[in-house]
């Protein structure tokens, strides 16, 4: 009955908080609710606890976010947080080790939270002035980054796919012009009229695989994959909580929850019939991954997995 | 042959100034049919004694004039001086070791009287029915090179092993002494210069037999007789010989008996590999590593016996089954995605996951390639046999042809190395290009004791040394299936670091 509470509490909590605070990432969204179920948590033992922040990760995947977000965020928050020492494991009063954990937690989210002014510093070399851009759908990460370029006086040229079928490159259009960026929405099928004029590709990602491969809204691949060809570098703008522990080997290797937004999965078997939300580009594709723990090569990933999981 | 000879009917034999040596040879014969009263050489090779062939030669010389004639005496200056080098190296060999005085002296025969040297040879050549006689002048010092080289590597060899056998009977308490004897052989094989009769390998195999540990001789033997079939088979073997040997062992004092127990293993693996000549496959060597690590751990730490038995215990249900069943559990989702399964050569982890795939369900389809028909990959198919009722199988000659819309690859493997790159059986490199080719993933399954710190492979291996491998590069390579996770070949150095196996331990 507890936990039904909980759940219900969670889910508004994450909606008011990704409604409220526009700019904040699913995954921020969704430590920010695990942390507040902790805070609140009157757990005796940690095997209590673990059921209530089950409870409460199922319930934020049922929702429409990202579930690849708040997978990824979710497990990498609980692990950090129960990364306690051993004498206080031993203790007998669960109080100690639920402020502790509480503690861990906050930590968590500081270093989340800077994570995109991290990444913008990382990335600002790559921008000269005039720089011809191509980026796809609506990211915050990319957005935070083209504006940190911007306020340090490089004028960039950005092309934004239209990005069908919810056409969230018009969002991300409208936000950069906003910002006085000179942008241009172009049509999905453009790009491989455009590509041989552009410097470079920039996407974000909702998810960084153990392949070092990402997963994004549905085009990237085909973006991905005329750059290669035209020896145009592609950047992936991602802060460290979308990294995934999922190692998909081809486009029909990708996980069902991943592909399809939960009110489209609910209830229905068949989903041949329904466009995927987003499809795989594998590490070959991609030149390299900006993180807030660095510039780090496709490769790079998978080890930076093995360092957080082992 | 068959063009001097062209050339020499047409041509006198003066006109050869450009190449002096491959003429003359086909021409001397030519020219002796008619000349050498005696009964022409190679009709009679039995009859033929020196005197005999002798005097044939002096006949040559006096009939076929100036050219030929130097020639045959700067042959016979050259093999004068290659025997008399022989002479001086078995002599030398004489003074080293007892072993070799006898191998000296069997080879000496030959060089007894450097007189008649050049005779002795090519009455040999005639007794054989070998080529005619003035070719065998050069063949001589060939030979002569050839045997001296011999002589110097038994005498090295002679000398290890003769050191090598000391401290072992000095340790264990063994006494046996067939060194002579197989020494004897070699030298006897030596003079011909027959390359194929002083094969180290060949010749080493009964010595190296002996300096083994009674506990590990069973695993040589098997290895010996081609009966392993690959690295898993012999690492769950050397395991199995390693916990007779450390119950076997004795020593009376216990806080030694560590590293007298390393020290006797030591000297076991040396004799494997040959001081070093062939390293040890390299997951296995990762086994050795660690359990050489425990054993000098007894007699310290209230370390004893029993508890590296038990070590042995918990490592082989680490790495054996422990392993397999968690790469077959992380395999499952991707195997019911896939519409086949493909799989080459033999691999007992491969075996393990299929198996395992079908009691749950999530098998549907297996093909089985092989390098040629009934090989190995047999055995994927009789283990399945109870629970398929229909695989396909083939050898590699059928690659085209098997890969269809979402099927999927499995491969296991010797050795993953740092760099990313896979040791597989041969024939796998084949199949792995085809699959790039059809888009088809390749997954290779390796439990995380087969990751090793090496960037390059040995082409030869003891204990396997005629198994020939495949060196997969990572950019053919979709996934390495490990005990840990899915990974990619890139990470091969992160795993290392994580299970300890890097050279910094």
């Amino acid at each position: 009955m507890e936990l039904e509470a909980l759940k219900s509490n969670a889910i508004s909590n994450l909606n008011s908080l990704m409604k409220n605070e526009p700019n904040i990432s699913t995954g921020l969204a969704a430590i920010k609710t695990l942390l507040k179920t902790l805070e609140i948590s009157k757990a005796t033992t940690a095997i209590e606890l673990d059921a209530e922040l089950d409870a409460v990760v199922s319930a934020m995947e049922s929702t429409d976010h990202s579930s690849t977000s708040i997978r990824s965020a979710s497990n990498l928050f609980r692990k950090f947080i129960s990364l306690a020492p051993a004498d206080l494991i031993d203790q007998p009063d669960f109080v100690n080790i639920l402020n502790f954990y509480n503690n861990r937690g906050r930590i968590f989210i500081e270093r989340v939270a800077r994570s995109r002014d991290l990444i913008g510093k990382f990335s600002r070399p790559f921008f000269a002035h005039s720089t011809r851009l191509l980026t796809h759908s609506y990211s915050k990460v990319v957005l935070s980054v083209l504006r940190k370029a911007q306020e340090s006086g490089v004028d960039l040229e950005v092309f934004v796919t239209e990005s069908q079928p919810n056409a969230s490159g018009k969002k991300m259009h409208e936000e950069l012009t906003k910002m006085g960026i000179n942008s241009t929405l172009v049509l999905d099928s453009a790009v491989g009229y455009l590509m041989e004029r552009m410097d470079a590709v920039i996407v974000g990602a909702e998810g960084v695989m153990e392949t070092g491969g990402i997963i994004n809204k549905i085009g990237t691949l085909s973006i991905a994959i005329c750059a290669k060809m035209m020896n145009k570098p592609v950047y992936v703008m991602a802060e460290s909580i979308k990294f995934v522990k999922e190692y998909p080997l081809n486009q029909s290797d990708i996980p069902e929850e991943f592909k399809y937004r939960t009110s489209v999965r609910a209830g229905r078997k068949d989903l041949s019939s329904e466009h995927p939300e987003v499809d795989y580009t594998p590490p070959s594709f991609i030149t390299l991954l900006f993180t807030d723990l660095g510039i780090l090569t496709p490769a790079a990933v998978g080890e930076e997995l093995i360092k957080l999981y082992t | 042959m068959g063009k001097n000879k062209g050339k020499s009917q047409g041509g006198s034999p003066s006109a050869n100034t450009g190449n002096q040596q491959s003429p003359k040879s086909s021409e001397k014969p030519k020219q002796s049919e008619p000349v050498a009263a005696p009964a022409a050489v190679p009709d009679a090779p039995a009859a033929a004694n020196v005197e005999q062939i002798t005097e044939q030669v002096n006949n040559l010389h006096l009939q076929n004039g100036e050219e030929a004639n130097r020639d045959d005496v700067m042959a016979a200056r050259k093999a004068k001086a290659a025997a008399k080098a022989e002479k001086a190296a078995k002599a030398a060999a004489k003074k080293e070791a007892d072993a070799a005085a006898a191998a000296a002296k069997a080879g000496g025969e030959a060089s007894t009287a450097a007189e008649p040297k050049q005779n002795n040879e090519e009455n040999k050549d005639a007794e054989r029915g070998g080529p005619p006689q003035s070719e065998m002048s050069k063949e001589e010092i060939l030979a002569a090179r050839k045997a001296k080289a011999v002589q110097q590597r038994a005498e090295k060899a002679a000398k290890a092993e003769g050191k090598h056998k000391q401290d072992q009977t000095q340790q264990l308490g063994q006494k046996e002494d067939l060194q002579s004897k197989s020494n004897l052989k070699q030298a006897s094989s030596s003079p011909n210069g027959n390359e194929k009769g002083v094969r180290f390998v060949a010749h080493d195999q009964k010595e190296t037999r002996d300096s083994i540990h009674n506990a590990f001789k069973p695993l040589f033997d098997r290895c010996e007789s081609g009966d392993c079939e690959g690295p898993d088979e012999l690492c769950l073997h050397f395991m199995e010989c390693a916990r007779q040997f450390i119950s076997q062992f004795t020593w009376d004092n216990e806080e030694q008996l560590g590293t007298m127990m390393d020290d006797s293993l030591s000297m076991t693996l040396k004799a494997i590999t040959q001081t070093d000549r062939y390293p040890l496959p390299y997951a296995m060597g990762n086994v050795v590593r660690q359990l050489r690590k425990e054993i000098m751990q007894v007699g310290r730490n209230a370390m004893t016996k029993r508890h590296l038995l038990e070590w042995l215990d918990d490592s082989e249900q680490q790495y054996f089954s422990l392993a397999n069943s968690a790469i077959s559990q992380h395999l499952q989702g991707k195997i019911a995605a896939a519409t086949k399964i493909i799989t080459y050569d033999w691999c007992p982890v491969v075996n393990h996951v299929l198996i395992d795939s079908k009691t749950k369900g999530s098998l549907k389809k297996l093909t089985v390639l092989d390098a040629a028909k009934n090989g190995p990959g047999v055995r994927h198919l009789t283990s399945l046999a109870d629970h398929m009722g229909y695989v396909e199988y083939g050898d590699l000659t059928a690659v085209g042809s098997i890969f269809e819309r979402g099927s999927l690859v499995l491969l296991g493997c010797s050795a993953v190395l740092s760099s990313g790159r896979v040791c597989l059986p041969k024939g796998a490199f084949q199949l792995s290009l085809v699959a790039r080719a059809a888009n088809v993933p390749v997954l290779i399954l390796a439990p995380t004791y087969k990751f090793v710190d090496r960037a390059q492979a040995a082409s030869r291996f003891a204990l396997l040394g005629k198994t020939p491998l495949d060196i997969l590069p990572p950019d053919l390579i979709t996934a390495i299936v490990t005990d840990i996770r899915l990974l990619p070949p890139s990470s091969a150095p992160a795993v290392l670091k994580a299970k300890a196996l890097d050279d910094a331990n």
